[in-house]
């Protein structure tokens, strides 16, 4: 018993597609082999009519392909493949797949390619079967009409036979209709030898009509229905080099002192006004004993003097800001309190964790520095 | 000479942190272009080839600047005059001790000297600083062609500050929210690309061009996948053959669990293609299962060669029919197809009334027939307005979605009655038609045709 659990088919469309045309194909085979075998066995001595073998393998291809093209056009599609997802065999899964296939964009042109190689596959078989006979088999083709005689026949067969008129032994002549005219009442003599002359005939009307348009009408779908699906499938495409990042990394943070008490030496390096910093000053319990001033604002002899500065600095960035590189390098040098701020027009604000935490995992690796961050702002 | 070769070339430059690879991933419509939070995760300058079909254009996500005062600097100490400004900033990205000094300027100038526009992002939610100025002069310094991109990331309190200052470095400066802007906003960007480079206005002109189609295509694409998640999802059946009534009846929790499952894996592919149309290979879905209606449980008789009991009564009446066309052969036509109608008759009927013996019938030893336990298919009329709902209500969030944009989409409440109350008459009428059949498991000629009203507006 299957109990195991139902998988959805990633191409599942795809195979949908490649079952129903499997089945369409098999039909179309199976029905050449049938029609086909029972046309060319023939009654006991092996007769068979000529003329029911033009109806099977000239007239039905092409009325069908003059129907199957023109209704889809001007219709809905009426062809073997919609036909054969009508029969009432089918199981529920290959239903499934018809229907999924109906309901799809286009589908009228993907059954009408299924039909196209459907009726390949028909005249496949009846060459198959053609051959198989006249090689193990003799078939005497003859034919019979109540209304028509060989001169009126021969017109029509003569201009049936037009697309390979460089075909010479499979043009039909009129001795030959002569002579292979049959009745079941009449017996003529010696026109026996002429029985088998047809076959070149036969052969060549298959090849003609019922496979070379076929593959023809086979061809010209395909490519539609690949236009189509290529037309459906055109997507926007990105292509990029690999992508160079590194890791985030683990988090590691530096520990934050909301005060300190040691005399330290002021460095400016966002450049935040007065106001502000007098605000500051009054909540830090160390004193203030000179002030530096490092970074995008220092002129190059102020930047110097704080690269040499070893004392302790308090040390003012914008909190929103990353941490640059140049911060980093000028921190390697000396040692102190780091304090990013965060303001706006109405003064202090406290600083966004995000930011915050870009901060402490800056300073975690600087380790004379210490993250700064005051309480009552 | 082909889009190729003149393909548009942008460098994302810029400060770190201020939404470089969010601009690139909403522009080339790629989210699996990492966005991270930390600063520096930018290590290398990497590019993004855009097709669109008929034309492209590049776009190159580069480190932020870390030492910008250094090398200006050092540039300054490389030129003595405006002329041999650019040749200082080539001598630089080739300098092996800039390479190992400043290895993120080198990587965010080298695809300018090769070639590639400037376009330099700024935080318009931050108050704009002097230190930006020696990023600005050194962009400055390449002579390329140049737009400033202010991307609004909390808010868009210092647009106007920031776009002074800018208008003194660069020759087009944009307001550009990577995370909010809409596809008019995104094309109205790269027609703004291409006043930057005459040279490019051709190409991008048909990038403009190619994403609009690509747009309408998207509707069409996704049509087509609600037509075949609906058509599977109304037309599934799971079933399992079994020998006895009561088997068939053990089996429903079983089948029942099976048959939702395939069903929730079935609109879970449909939303993931839905997705992918759009480009979002990554996103993330919070939803809720889909609600499936109860009492899908049936069992039913199962005859030879495992057809139900139309099949088997369909292809006895035809195997009759043609026995009694070969009779009629036989006979030259003189039985007046009887032959063929009464054994097509006899056949139908006997193998209608007689199917529930061969149930009981052994053939050394295997059935002949048997039970089958089915769940499924779903007739419940609402059901393909639920599928349409959950379906269509994605494709909304993902038409709006921008790809920088990586939260997880939530599924709510839909809003597909107002969406059908806006279709015209025929359409609705189409569509509730379509449903119908869909529930009578009937085939919908151009069902994505049918659907595709849904996505527009």
């Amino acid at each position: 018993m299957n109990t195991s659990s139902p998988q959805i088919n990633p191409n599942q469309v795809v195979t949908n597609q490649v079952n129903t045309t499997r089945l369409v194909i098999f039909v179309g085979f199976f029905l050449g082999l049938f029609v086909s075998w029972g046309l060319l066995i023939g009654d006991e001595q092996g007769r068979v009519n000529v003329l029911h073998l033009l109806i099977v393998y000239v007239f039905l291809p092409l009325v069908s392909l003059l129907v199957s093209t023109s209704t889809i056009f001007f219709g809905k599609g009426i062809n073997l493949a919609n036909l054969t997802s009508l029969l009432p065999l089918w199981s529920q899964a290959q239903q499934r797949a018809f229907l999924l296939q109906k309901n799809q964009h286009h589908s009228k042109w993907q059954f009408f390619f299924q039909s196209q190689l459907a009726a390949l596959f028909f005249s496949i078989a009846s060459l198959l079967v053609l051959l198989i006979l006249l090689i193990s088999t003799d078939v005497n083709f003859i034919w019979r009409s109540t209304l028509l005689n060989a001169e009126q026949i021969f017109p029509v067969l003569e201009f049936l036979a037009s697309p390979w008129n460089f075909w010479h032994s499979a043009q039909p002549n009129l001795e030959l209709l002569i002579h292979t005219q049959d009745s079941r009442i009449v017996t003529k003599q010696n026109t026996a030898n002429y029985f088998s002359d047809w076959w070149q005939f036969i052969l060549a009307a298959q090849l003609f009509y019922a496979f070379l348009l076929r593959l023809i009408a086979m061809s010209i779908s395909l490519l539609l229905v690949n236009y189509y699906s290529k037309k459906e499938n055109k997507f926007y495409r990105v292509s990029s080099s690999k992508q160079s990042v590194s890791e985030d990394t683990p988090i590691a943070l530096a520990s934050i002192v909301n005060n300190f008490e040691e005399d330290y030496a002021l460095n400016n390096w966002c450049g935040i006004d007065s106001e502000l910093l007098q605000s500051i000053e009054s909540k830090i319990k160390g004193n203030q004993k000179t002030v530096i001033l490092a970074g995008p604002l220092a002129s190059d002899s102020d930047q110097m003097v704080a690269e040499r500065w070893q004392e302790i600095q308090l040390l003012i960035v914008k909190g929103w800001e990353p941490p640059l590189a140049e911060l980093s390098d000028f921190m390697q040098n000396g040692n102190g309190y780091l304090l990013p701020l965060d303001w706006n027009e109405q003064g202090l604000q406290k600083l966004q964790s995000k930011h915050l935490n870009e901060w402490r995992r800056f300073v975690v690796n600087l380790p004379r520095w210490q993250l700064l961050q005051l309480e009552k702002i | 000479m082909s889009f190729m070769d003149s393909r548009a070339s942008f460098a994302v430059v810029g400060h770190p942190n201020k939404g470089k690879s969010s601009i690139v991933s909403t522009l080339s419509r790629n989210d699996s272009i990492k966005i991270s939070q930390q600063s520096g995760t930018t290590v290398e300058s990497s590019r993004y080839k855009i097709d669109t079909g008929n034309a492209g254009f590049e776009l190159i996500d580069t480190p932020g600047f870390q030492r910008p005062k250094k090398v200006l600097a050092w540039l300054k100490n490389n030129a003595e005059s405006a002329d041999q400004r650019a040749s200082a900033v080539e001598k630089f990205i080739n300098d092996e001790s800039c390479k190992k000094m400043f290895p993120d300027e080198v990587q965010l100038l080298t695809p300018l000297v090769q070639g590639a526009a400037i376009l330099y992002v700024v935080d318009g939610s931050r108050p704009y600083g002097i230190e930006y100025e020696s990023e600005m002069e050194i962009l400055r310094w390449t002579g390329r062609p140049s737009m400033a991109l202010i991307n609004p990331i909390e808010n868009e309190s210092h647009v106007e500050s920031w776009k002074s200052a800018l208008n003194q470095f660069f020759k087009i400066v944009r307001v550009f929210n990577p995370m909010q802007a809409d596809f008019s906003k995104q094309t109205a960007l790269l027609e703004a690309f291409s006043h930057l480079e005459p040279r490019w206005r051709k190409t991008l002109t048909q990038v403009i061009e190619d994403l609009q189609s690509h747009q309408q295509m998207r509707v069409y694409q996704s049509a087509e996948l609600l037509s075949a998640l609906l058509t599977d999802l109304c037309s599934y059946q799971y079933h399992q053959k079994v020998l006895s009534e009561s088997q068939a009846k053990s089996l429903q929790p079983l089948l029942t669990k099976q048959y939702s499952e395939w069903m929730k894996q079935r609109e879970k592919k449909a939303f993931d293609e839905l997705c992918e149309i759009f480009s979002h290979t990554q996103c993330q879905l919070e939803k809720e299962d889909i609600n499936l209606p109860p009492d899908l449980f049936d069992s039913e008789q199962w005859y030879a060669w495992g057809l139900n009991k139309q099949q088997l009564a369909t292809v006895s009446g035809m195997t009759g029919a043609i026995a009694g066309a070969a009779v009629d052969a036989a006979v030259a036509g003189h039985s007046l197809m009887l032959g063929a109608i009464g054994g097509g008759v006899l056949g139908f009927t006997s193998a209608w009334f007689g199917a529930d013996k061969l149930v009981k019938l052994n053939v050394k030893g295997l059935p002949l027939g048997g039970y089958q336990a089915i769940v499924g298919p779903i007739k419940n009329r609402n059901f393909p307005y639920v599928v349409i709902g959950r379906f269509v209500y994605l494709f909304n969030i993902l038409k709006s979605k921008n790809h920088a944009d990586r939260s997880a989409i939530s599924m709510s409440e839909n809003h597909l009655k107002d969406k059908i109350e806006v279709m015209q008459k025929s359409e609705t009428k189409e569509l509730h038609l379509a449903c119908k059949r869909l529930c009578s498991q009937k085939s919908v000629s151009n069902l994505a045709d049918v659907l595709v009203g849904l996505f527009v507006g």
